[in-house]
């Protein structure tokens, strides 16, 4: 099934091939992410405060729906890609780290609405809590 | 049994219309033909050096001859960024090279970014036009 979509790391391959409905689940979370993000930004940017919003969404979506370890494991497999810069790479990854803290405390709290994650990427980008290697011009 | 698969051939041929009238895939997005792209933004020819040194407008310019011209074919994502400079924008992950052509003011406006699509080898197969947002 990873065959289909040329764009995924060895890694993902991996885990896909070894967890396809858990991987179909994750590949979904990953769009709605994006949908939500589109609903704060005009433009799914790299390296800016979108760029961010998607990683930090993601996290939160996948650790409330899988559980932090299999979360961890799709985020960090997606990280895999040898042909993305360092810097970029870590900028994805903090915010990675980011989203999952941030969704344990909420999914503790029992708040676990798309709009409570989002509402918390707002508040820890004010906070500057998120990683973002190249802001958006105001 | 035979009236379960005429329906569900039936949803199978409508889903596949729709994809092809719309030009829209039901979660990768909204695309634009090579003769709408020319359309929109002109049919300058592709440069490297123009293409990295340019804004969203020089780049947009360039699509057209990006997609029909077979430029920039079958090379690693590092060597599209070595060529034309550091991506922007995203398409699904972010091993597609991607550059923004057309950035909406605001959640109003359309999006649009240029997008290396890469075979099973990690090399450039096609360039598409892509509608980075919003639906």
């Amino acid at each position: 099934m990873s065959s289909l979509y040329p764009g995924l790391t060895e890694s993902e391959r991996r885990f896909i091939d070894a967890n396809p409905k858990v991987a179909i689940e994750a590949y979904w979370m990953s769009w709605k992410a994006e949908k939500i993000c589109n609903s704060v930004f005009a433009v799914s940017d790299t390296n800016d405060e979108s760029d961010a919003c998607r990683h930090f969404m993601w996290a939160c979506l996948l650790n409330n729906k899988l559980g932090q370890k299999t979360a961890s494991e799709i985020l960090d497999a997606h990280e895999q890609n040898p042909n993305e810069p360092q810097q970029e790479k870590a900028m994805d990854m903090a915010n990675n780290r980011r989203g999952i803290i941030a969704s344990d405390v909420l999914i503790k709290a029992k708040k676990t609405k798309e709009l409570d994650f989002l509402n918390q990427f707002k508040q820890d980008l004010k906070d500057g809590k998120l990683i973002v290697l190249r802001g958006r011009k105001k | 049994m035979k009236r379960k698969f005429y329906l569900a051939t039936a949803v199978l041929a409508t889903f596949c219309v729709s994809i092809l009238v719309s030009a829209s895939h039901p979660w990768l997005g909204k695309t634009l033909s090579a003769e709408q792209v020319k359309k929109r933004w002109g049919a300058e020819n592709f440069s490297e050096s123009a293409f990295k040194q340019g804004d969203q407008a020089v780049r947009a310019r360039m699509a057209y001859s990006l997609m029909t011209s077979k430029k920039m074919r079958g090379l690693s994502p590092s060597e599209v960024r070595a060529k034309l400079g550091d991506f922007d924008g995203h398409y699904f992950s972010e091993s597609y090279p991607t550059y923004l052509i057309q950035v909406a003011q605001d959640k109003t406006g359309e999006s649009w970014q240029i997008v290396f699509l890469i075979n099973s080898e990690q090399k450039t197969k096609d360039v598409i036009v892509h509608k980075n947002c919003c639906d």
